[in-house]
């Protein structure tokens, strides 16, 4: 096989694990899906029609080019950066289809290594990673072949792992001393939602059943809260239409930023959260974020001035088990006691019997012993609810939902018994994954554990939560959503989410548990991150020394890297003319090139008993090499030329030692 | 000064003497094109992880720097330590593709190592082994006589195609290069085989014509009187005795004075190609040098080399 061969068959290899990493991708466009395995296809089993430097190539080129630009003009310019992807993961293939000499296969190669760094950017977890990796590697690996060949597969599987084993130091010194620089400018991503910004029956029993993760938590210097109080608000819909709960159109009343004096040494949660589009993030309402950016609003939210676009990652600084909850404390809104007159007439009704009440706090408890003598349901599938006075259909007609039925209809409830109340939607719940071998842990919140719930104004309390849900099925703060589901007695319910065995799930989260480490450490690690590592290996001033330490690391390692290679060049395989040149080295005898063997026992300076027992080891290992049945086994010959060493040492040291002292 | 510069550049460039041994102080490095390319691929691999905030292009971009800086080295010690010789170069002619042999002495696997003189065919050794080893950069000579082939360019791009380092050596030794065979008219003389010998005591003359001095396998079109039927009852087979003297004058070749000298050489270079290919005895006359009549290879060779050095 020649090395063109080889190395054409590399990078196929590698735009192939790159085709399947983009299987996975929502960004790839299903023409650039369709086309890479037909590409890849046509270049192995190379037709003739293809191998000739003809208009058909060029043709076929043009024709998929103008193709992706329709598709891609349909779409809209609306990720440019996801467009240049594809038009680079489609020439990729292309290029691979014509590269015939040398020269385009490497640059080929280079283009792929592109392509591979571009996929980096939609796919940062562990997996991904580790997909983009052996691509890069392949791509390498064909570079490599070309150059060094197919004579000896296993030693060009040998030299790449070589190669890019003495590379990868070289790269984390870069990684973690080069200096950041902030982005040139903004690219825009669009990735998947989570919650979206209102609430209308169904759209949360929707996401029940996705099972993606939505955010992990990492909890330093404090325990993790109880099951019961994993409550991670997002936002709060104040604003309702007789329907739909929505977000307040003002702009959030932001408290003022985090101080710069809150040290992250502190207990803190850190918070790793993957891309949901909305600017609200989750948090449990206590603590002061990091970075600055993200601002507490008035509402009790968490608000940021871009969306989140990528894996994000932010922390609550905690304050003190005392300290007060701002946003606890705002008073309600005219928006808050509002409820459209003309919607929902029982559930009026029933609301305005509790106003006779004085207390809030009694209305309160008349609602939750309303709701514990009703028979509700707790279910995934509750039906349709007509358009018009859809809480009343649920709350006296079908009385089987979901969350969000409860939440909002028991919302309307305290709204209609003059209580100040909102829904609020974010997650509840949450699986803890340790560590493997180490007591910390995370933990980890799913799509699955969207949740929405109330909260109410009581005057002297401020806003408080109340879960109406819970008291429908109480197992759900205590388990996860697939128990609970049993407990409501609704068994048809769990097929719609499936439980894995129990090692699988230990797998899982053993995984998990690394891709979060890897987001968490690598893919997070930015200019702050970097100042804070400088820091703390090389004092105080180490900014000042960055660009320093950065070129003597550097050289360093590649000092390393040159001396490792050298070691592991690949040896002598003659193990025999090895141990003799060992021993004639030490006898004191360089054998001139070209020059027999034998021409060393005439000159040298050897007593002639050794030179005797040379001899006969010379003629030995000639005929070890040269005669068909030797007489004497290798190993033994190995041993004897060993037995003549100690001679000159030893009469090395009798010199010594008969030496006279000056 | 720049004169003088070139100058020292000139000897530097092309060092003579064997074995060259391509130390440090011999070789020289430079990205190449590809290396170029592949470092404006890592700038875009950083630029892309910076401007979308993530770190996969940027590790993808500093792994590509780091294999660049190994691979200068590594392509440098690809050549480095190698010790070139010139092993006997044979003869050939004008105008083809001659093989100048170099001997290589490694003590390491070496890759990829392309040899070429300037302006001459590329020879690509994929594979150099420890120990001794021959490559055969071949050149297209112009002119007959003693001729180098001009200076040898050593370069490599292993490992990874992302340098190229290289070393220039001007092999001493002269190789024998016959004038190029080119079919035309030549002066042809028959001569009767007595008369015109003056160099009695050659050694081609000295066997008799009475024995044969050769044995050659047996054509049918030859007839049954030149058969060595001692060598057939002894079970050898068909041979045809041939004799050294056999033909009652011999053909002399000689220089066309209407012709050029160059273009004569030519044409008598063909036909003492062509007249050996059939067999024929011939011999050579040229202004200064004689080649006395005979056939074989060597006396082809000897021709050759007499009109190779007219």
């Amino acid at each position: 096989m020649s090395n063109n061969r080889l190395a054409i068959q590399l990078l196929s290899a590698s735009l192939a694990s790159l085709w399947l990493q983009l299987l996975s991708m929502q960004e790839a466009q299903p023409l650039v899906l369709i086309c890479l395995p037909l590409l890849i296809l046509s270049r192995l089993l190379n037709p003739p029609l293809l191998q000739r430097r003809s208009w058909i190539p060029s043709l076929l080129m043009i024709g998929l080019l103008s193709a992706w630009l329709a598709q891609a003009s349909q779409g809209g310019m609306s990720g440019l950066l996801i467009n240049c992807a594809n038009l680079l993961w489609l020439l990729s293939g292309l290029k691979l289809l014509e590269a015939q000499r040398p020269g385009e296969i490497r640059r080929t190669g280079l283009l792929l290594l592109l392509a591979v760094g571009l996929t980096g950017v939609f796919a940062q977890g562990l997996g991904s990673s580790l997909m983009q990796g052996s691509t890069a590697l392949l791509a390498i690996g064909s570079l490599l072949g070309l150059e060094i060949g197919s004579s000896r597969s296993s030693g060009l599987l040998r030299s790449l792992f070589l190669l890019v084993g003495v590379s990868l130091p070289l790269m984390l010194a870069l990684f973690l001393l080069a200096p950041r620089i902030g982005p040139l400018w903004q690219l825009k991503t669009t990735h998947q939602t989570g919650l979206s910004d209102q609430l209308v029956p169904g759209s949360i029993a929707a996401l029940v059943q996705n099972n993606s993760t939505a955010m992990r938590l990492q909890f330093k210097g404090m325990a993790a809260p109880p099951p019961a109080e994993r409550y991670w608000r997002v936002m709060a819909l104040n604003e309702f239409d007789g329907r739909r709960w929505s977000l307040s159109q003002d702009k959030p009343n932001l408290a003022p930023p985090t101080p710069p004096a809150a040290k992250s040494l502190l207990p803190q949660q850190l918070v790793l959260l993957e891309a949901n589009q909305l600017h609200w993030l989750p948090w449990n309402g206590r603590g002061l974020p990091i970075p600055t950016e993200i601002r507490r609003s008035s509402n009790g939210g968490l608000w940021q001035p871009l969306p989140v676009q990528t894996r994000t990652v932010y922390s609550l600084v905690a304050t003190g088990p005392d300290a007060p909850e701002l946003w606890r404390q705002q008073p309600p809104n005219p928006s808050d006691i509002y409820l459209p007159k003309n919607s929902n007439p029982r559930l009026n009704a029933l609301g305005n019997q509790w106003r006779q009440l004085p207390k809030p706090e009694q209305r309160l408890k008349m609602a939750r012993r309303w709701f514990l003598d009703q028979q509700f349901r707790y279910t995934l599938k509750p039906g349709v609810l007509p358009y018009r006075d859809g809480l009343d259909a649920f709350l006296f007609e079908s009385q089987k939902g979901f969350c969000e039925h409860f939440a909002a209809a028991f919302t309307a409830l305290m709204r209609a018994a003059d209580v100040p109340a909102r829904v609020v939607i974010g997650y509840q719940g949450g699986e803890w994954i340790q560590d493997f071998g180490s007591e910390n842990g995370h933990l980890k919140v799913t799509q699955a554990d969207a949740h929405a719930w109330s909260e109410i104004w009581l005057p002297e309390r401020g806003w408080i939560r109340v879960d109406p849900t819970a008291w429908v099925v109480p197992s759900r703060l205590e388990q996860n959503l697939f128990n609970s589901l049993g407990a409501a007695g609704s068994s048809d319910d769990q097929r719609l989410l499936v439980n894995l065995p129990n090692w699988i799930q230990w797998l899982q989260g053993h995984w998990q548990t690394l891709d979060l480490n890897w987001s968490l450490w690598v893919m997070q690690f930015d200019q702050s991150k970097q100042e804070e590592l400088l820091r703390q290996l090389f004092g105080v001033h180490a900014q000042r020394w960055q660009s320093t330490i950065l070129l003597a690391s550097m050289a360093i390692l590649l000092a390393l890297a040159l001396v490792v290679l050298g070691w592991l060049q690949p040896q002598n395989k003659n193990k025999l003319r090895k141990e003799l040149d060992d021993c004639l080295f030490r006898l004191g005898i360089k054998p001139k090139e070209g020059e027999p063997l034998e021409a060393c026992l005439t000159d040298n300076s050897l007593s002639t008993e050794l030179n005797q027992k040379l001899a006969n080891l010379i003629n030995a290992y000639q005929e070890q090499r040269f005669a068909e049945h030797p007489r004497k086994p290798q190993h033994k010959l190995i041993k004897e030329i060993r037995q003549l060493k100690p001679l000159k040492t030893r009469r090395f040291s009798r010199r010594w030692r008969a030496k006279p002292k000056p | 000064m720049i004169h003088g510069l070139r100058n020292r550049l000139k000897q530097r460039l092309s060092r003579e003497g064997t074995p060259l041994t391509l130390s440090m102080r011999k070789l020289y490095i430079l990205p190449s094109r590809f290396g170029g390319l592949w470092l404006i691929g890592s700038a875009v691999l950083y630029i892309i992880g910076i401007n979308s905030n993530s770190n996969g292009p940027i590790l993808l971009a500093f792994l590509c720097s780091g294999l660049f800086l190994i691979s200068l080295f590594l392509t440098q010690f690809n050549l480095q330590g190698l010790e070139l010789a010139i092993a006997e170069p044979g003869p050939g002619f004008a105008g083809d593709l001659v093989p100048y042999p170099i001997r290589l002495q490694s003590h390491q696997d070496r890759y990829r190592l392309r040899l070429a003189f300037s302006h001459q065919p590329l020879l690509i050794q994929p594979v150099v082994p420890s120990g001794i080893s021959l490559a055969h950069p071949c050149w297209r000579p112009t002119k007959r006589g003693l001729q180098t082939p001009g200076r040898l360019k050593v370069y490599s791009k292993a490992p990874l195609g992302l340098f190229v380092c290289w070393s220039y050596w001007l092999p001493p030794q002269q190789q024998l290069i016959y004038p190029k065979a080119l079919s035309g008219p030549v002066l042809e003389q028959w001569r009767p085989l007595q008369q015109d010998h003056p160099i009695k005591n050659d050694a081609n003359q000295a066997n008799g014509t009475d024995d044969f001095n050769e044995l050659s396998p047996h054509r049918p079109e030859e007839g049954l009187q030149r058969v060595a039927w001692k060598q057939l009852a002894g079970g050898h087979g068909w041979l045809t005795k041939r004799f050294s003297g056999e033909a009652a004058s011999q053909r002399v070749l000689k220089l066309d004075s209407k012709l050029p000298l160059e273009k004569a050489l030519e044409h008598l270079s063909a036909r003492v190609m062509e007249l050996s290919q059939q067999d024929e005895p011939f011999a050579l006359e040229l202004p200064g040098r004689q080649v006395v009549h005979g056939r074989g290879r060597h006396h082809r060779d000897a021709a050759l080399q007499a009109l190779a050095l007219a």
